[in-house]
């Protein structure tokens, strides 16, 4: 019907949507693009094991009815196997039970977590190469910001959460290439998934945003599902006078021109505007720790001589960082002067840094009873640059050493994580729910992950069997009391 | 003019300690070709289980490798016992039926901790205390194994990829996807480089010296049938299937000499569940070397060998060609619920077969004869104890199924409570022993004795080391240690 009768007019926003996804091949993705793709993606499988553990996808798993469908495709971390749509219900809600995850600035936006545990679950049940995974993704992160480029910022102000509003898109898009569905269809998936698009931002801070991420990811790859089946929908769910655009955002607050401007040209998984988050903690505090890292590292700053430490934050960076000495693993996260301490003393931050009591270690005391913080005063509160810091540290011999970054807005673009500091997140995060044995192999796997031949190669690291026994604590006998030993293990 | 100082063939351990060392001591221009693709670089570094044997008289020594050591684990110094070279030559000695190469064997042992120190300081590879590989006493109490104490961070993974990220740091170029084919010898008799073939096709490398540290010949099915026998011939696979036996081949074309055990190898029972080459993302966890807890059946339905003869550290390697040569080269391992919990963490690898009755497992199994397989088991239990005759896991129980015609000797446990468990098993090849003939400088010796100019070798190609076995966490220091040598003799002769 509806798809018949636009046959005659001029197509709708979501029929060349579908166009561009159904005819993209990934033999148009660059070589930086797939590099790109492959560490959001080896970034997003890690933070999902780290959040595995969290209250919110426990409580999700044992919720009545929930992952209990039969199906073939695992929730990360255990040996549990469900649906697809479990699966990515499950695996995106624990996705962003950190807030870890990469961010794109023009999404104003998660851009991965909509996408990544819906194509693992997807490709998992129904078979697909690490390429094909790769190209979906692209395809699914183009749809997300492109859309995004024509609602933001008035969506994003007006209160929707843009994850899960403008991710459900990109999810469906990702759905239906990994399935090769065709035009027709992918439009359906496309209209489907506005119909089911949802996400409040007065609900941030709390258990249900990050089930936002799994809620959009599972509908995105249900709306493609339905679709395949020859569910039906309209085809102007976008622009029609009560369609996305209109009820979501508003008349006059969005330009349907930059939906389709610079298609692929390049990829947006291909912008500065994507990044990384390399610490468990605020992204405010973020330009603080590196400097304080800098200071560590390059000017050799040993803690024991250290007298004092200034800590100077962009204004806006500071109002919710400023704690100077937090009282619970949350308020840790939120205290800048907690994590630049603990990068001068460990030159790392690791999540466990924000857990049980880490915060009220003695030699942590010590520091925080040496610094201040006050907003950078050269850093204008209205400036085009918002994340800058600059941390300065007295020495007991009078030395001082000041490090200083303008903007620093999380690692990408001209500043990307090494693969070294993308091994030690994802090692700090996977080690939260996988055997340690399994860990480096996941991230070779992932590292390669576009010559993988089949995505079970990666799931079944991803899985820890039930003959699983987390390490016991031992206790060594002293020399001499027992017999000495052969390894009784065979190479 | 050379295009390089120093090629280094291979990228597993040996090689890119040899490149490493190469750099350091002043080679220049220094590059790594790497037949594998890079998803499958690291030669069988990646499936190794990292562990570094080495030599110490004062376990405080071992202190400067890590660090954290003391916050880790309580009061770790005092459980360690010191291992002196004489006691790590000794081992040497006794696992190689007194064999192994006295000059080579002394080099290595005598340089055994200050190359570990040397891959944590100049390899950049952090070290970790070696906790898995400790015996288990009563309890929760452990005993650390003698002389292995200390393994690679994140074992042959973390150990690859370590040597990998320094080497690039470095500024050493890899060259992946290109296979040496050849190795050129000028007119002056001396090592002039190596011919590669890459997507591009063949060219020519010219250096001074050549590096190979490229490995056996244990994915060779030729190499493997001729030189080790059929059975092993038939082995599955444990590591990299670039291990062609191609730096072996090439070298000897040039008038390098065999030496040590050509027909030997490190061969262990491992999962049957694979095909040809055990998957590269399982690494070493390929293994099935629980059989003690339980039995041993062949397609026929008949038990072959003494399960519980002695602890499998001194069973695997005739067991696994032992299952090589049973019909279709598979068996399978079959647990009840009370002993499970003891299989090694390895078996997580593979999914079980499990029934609630041993009739319904047999049913679930290819066995050509069901019936027999049913009354070995039966046989079995008639014969076997119960746990509170004195079973214990942790030592020879002297547990036996006295009575039965192929007695178990210890842990003849009765296979009676459900659910049942059954693993599948064949033999894997985890490395060969055949190998060159090398001087203490890793110079390669040719066939009139002399060595040949130019050439140098490391890792699984230096033959003599080892004979019918080797002692576990020595193949990973031998690796480093010659590949140290073979790269600063190679820098040296530029």
């Amino acid at each position: 019907m509806s798809v018949a009768s636009s046959k005659s007019s001029e197509p709708t926003l979501l029929q060349k949507l579908a166009q561009n996804v159904h005819g993209f091949d990934k033999r148009q993705l660059t070589r930086f693009s797939v590099a790109q793709a492959k560490a959001c993606i080896l970034d997003a499988v890690g933070v999902t094991l780290a959040g595995y553990p969290e209250s919110c996808t426990q409580i999700l798993l044992r919720t009545p009815g929930v992952a209990t469908a039969p199906g073939g495709a695992l929730i990360f971390g255990s040996a549990r196997r469900t649906s697809a749509l479990d699966a990515a219900l499950i695996n995106g809600t624990a996705s962003h039970a950190l807030d870890f995850d990469d961010f794109s600035g023009v999404m104003g936006g998660h851009h991965s977590v909509p996408l990544v545990s819906m194509l693992f679950a997807l490709a998992e049940e129904r078979g697909g190469t690490g390429e094909d995974l790769i190209a979906a993704y692209v395809i699914g992160v183009e749809v997300e910001i492109k859309l995004a480029r024509a609602v933001n910022f008035h969506h994003y102000d007006k209160g929707w959460h843009p994850t899960a509003t403008l991710g459900v898109f990109g999810a469906a898009a990702a759905a239906c290439h990994l399935m090769k569905l065709d035009q027709s269809r992918t439009t359906m998936a496309l209209s489907i998934a506005a119909s089911l698009a949802s996400g409040l931002k007065a609900n941030f801070g709390t258990m249900t945003k990050p089930l936002h991420i799994g809620q959009c990811s599972r509908n995105g790859l249900f709306a493609a599902l339905l679709a395949e089946q020859g569910f039906d929908a309209a085809t102007d769910t976008l622009e029609h006078q009560q369609g996305f655009l209109n009820v979501f955002n508003g008349a006059r607050t969005f330009d349907i021109a930059k939906l389709f401007e610079n298609w692929g040209a390049p990829w947006e998984i291909e912008a500065n505007s994507i990044a990384l988050k390399q610490f468990p903690c605020c992204g405010s505090t973020h330009p603080a720790i590196a400097m304080a890292l800098k200071l560590r590292r390059d000017d050799k700053v040993a803690t024991a001589d250290i007298s004092r430490i200034e800590v100077m934050p962009h204004g806006r960076r500071l109002r919710h960082t400023n704690t100077p000495h937090p009282q619970t693993p949350l308020e840790a996260k939120f205290s800048v002067q907690y994590v630049v301490a603990r990068a001068l003393r460990d030159g790392v931050l690791r999540l466990k840094d924000f857990e049980g009591e880490a915060h009220f270690d003695p030699e942590i005391q010590r520091l925080l009873d040496l610094t201040t913080a006050r907003p950078h005063p050269e850093m204008a509160d209205d400036g085009d640059e918002q994340w800058g810091a600059e941390v300065i540290v007295t020495l007991k011999d009078g030395t001082r050493l000041a490090r200083r970054v303008d903007n620093l807005v999380g690692r990408g673009g001209d500043d990307p994580m090494s693969s070294s500091e993308l091994w030690d997140k994802f090692n700090d995060c996977a080690a939260r729910s996988l055997p340690r044995e399994q860990i480096a192999p996941l991230f070779e796997r992932l590292e390669t992950l576009e010559k993988v031949n089949e995505i079970a190669q990666v799931t079944r690291l991803l899985e820890v069997s039930e003959l699983h026994k987390p390490p016991r604590k031992v206790v060594f006998a002293p020399r001499g009391t027992q017999e000495s030993q052969e390894t009784t293990r065979v190479p | 003019m050379n295009q390089y100082d120093v090629i280094v063939v291979g990228a597993g351990n040996a090689a890119l300690a040899a490149a490493v060392s190469a750099k350091e001591n002043g080679a220049g221009r220094v590059v790594v070709i790497e037949k594998a693709p890079r998803e499958m670089r690291g030669g069988n570094t990646h499936w190794s289980g990292g562990v570094l044997r080495f030599a110490f008289d004062d376990p405080r020594q071992i202190g400067e490798l890590l660090p954290d050591v003391e916050n880790e684990i309580e009061n770790f110094y005092d459980g360690i016992s010191p291992y002196p070279q004489s006691d790590f030559h000794g081992d040497l000695m006794r696992v190689t039926s007194g064999r192994t190469d006295p000059v080579l064997s002394k080099l290595l042992v005598a340089n055994s901790f200050d190359t570990v120190k040397w891959m944590n300081k100049v390899g950049g590879i952090k070290m970790e205390p070696a906790i898995t590989l400790s015996a288990v006493k009563k309890d929760n109490v452990m005993v650390w194994a003698r002389g292995l104490v200390v393994r690679a961070e994140h074992e042959g993974v973390g150990l690859s990829r370590s040597w990998f990220a320094t080497a690039e740091r470095l500024g050493i170029e890899i060259r992946y996807g290109t296979a040496a084919t050849e190795l050129l010898v000028g007119d002056d008799g001396r090592i002039s480089g190596v011919k590669v073939r890459d997507d591009d096709g063949m060219s020519v490398l010219n250096a001074r010296s050549v590096v190979l540290g490229c490995g056996g010949f244990e994915a060779n099915v030729q190499m493997r049938t001729q030189h080790i026998g059929p059975l092993v011939g038939a082995a599955k696979v444990r590591g990299t299937p670039h291990n062609q036996g191609d730096g072996l081949r090439m070298a000897m074309n040039v008038g390098a000499m065999p030496w040590g055990q050509w027909s030997g190898c490190h061969a262990t029972p491992i999962s049957a569940d694979w095909g040809d080459f055990a998957p590269r993302e399982l690494t070493d966890r390929s293994n099935r070397l629980s059989y003690v807890y339980g039995v041993m059946l062949n397609r026929k339905g008949r038990r072959f060998v003494d399960e519980g003869e002695d602890g499998a550290l001194f069973t695997y390697a005739k067991f696994g060609r032992a299952i090589l040569a049973e019909p279709g080269a598979k068996a399978w391992q079959i647990f009840d619920s009370r002993v499970i919990h003891l299989l090694e963490p390895r078996y997580q690898t593979s999914k079980p077969i499990t029934a609630h009755s041993l009739d319904e497992l047999v049913e679930k199994l290819d066995f050509d004869d069901r019936d027999q397989a049913l009354k070995t088991l039966d046989e079995y239990n008639a014969c076997a104890r119960e746990m509170e005759h004195g079973f214990d896991p942790t030592k020879k129980d002297g547990l036996s199924s006295k009575g039965l015609a192929l007695e178990k000797t210890n842990w003849a446990l009765k296979i009676a409570k459900p659910p049942f468990y059954a693993y599948s098993a064949t033999g894997g090849i985890t490395f060969t022993f055949g190998g060159l003939k090398v001087n203490e400088s890793a110079q390669v010796i040719g066939t009139d004795w002399r060595p040949i100019k130019g050439l140098f070798c490391c890792g699984e190609m230096v033959g003599g080391l080892f004979y019918d076995n080797y002692p576990a966490g020595t193949g990973l220091v031998s690796g480093a240690t010659f590949g140290r040598i073979a790269g600063r003799n190679a820098a040296a002769a530029n």
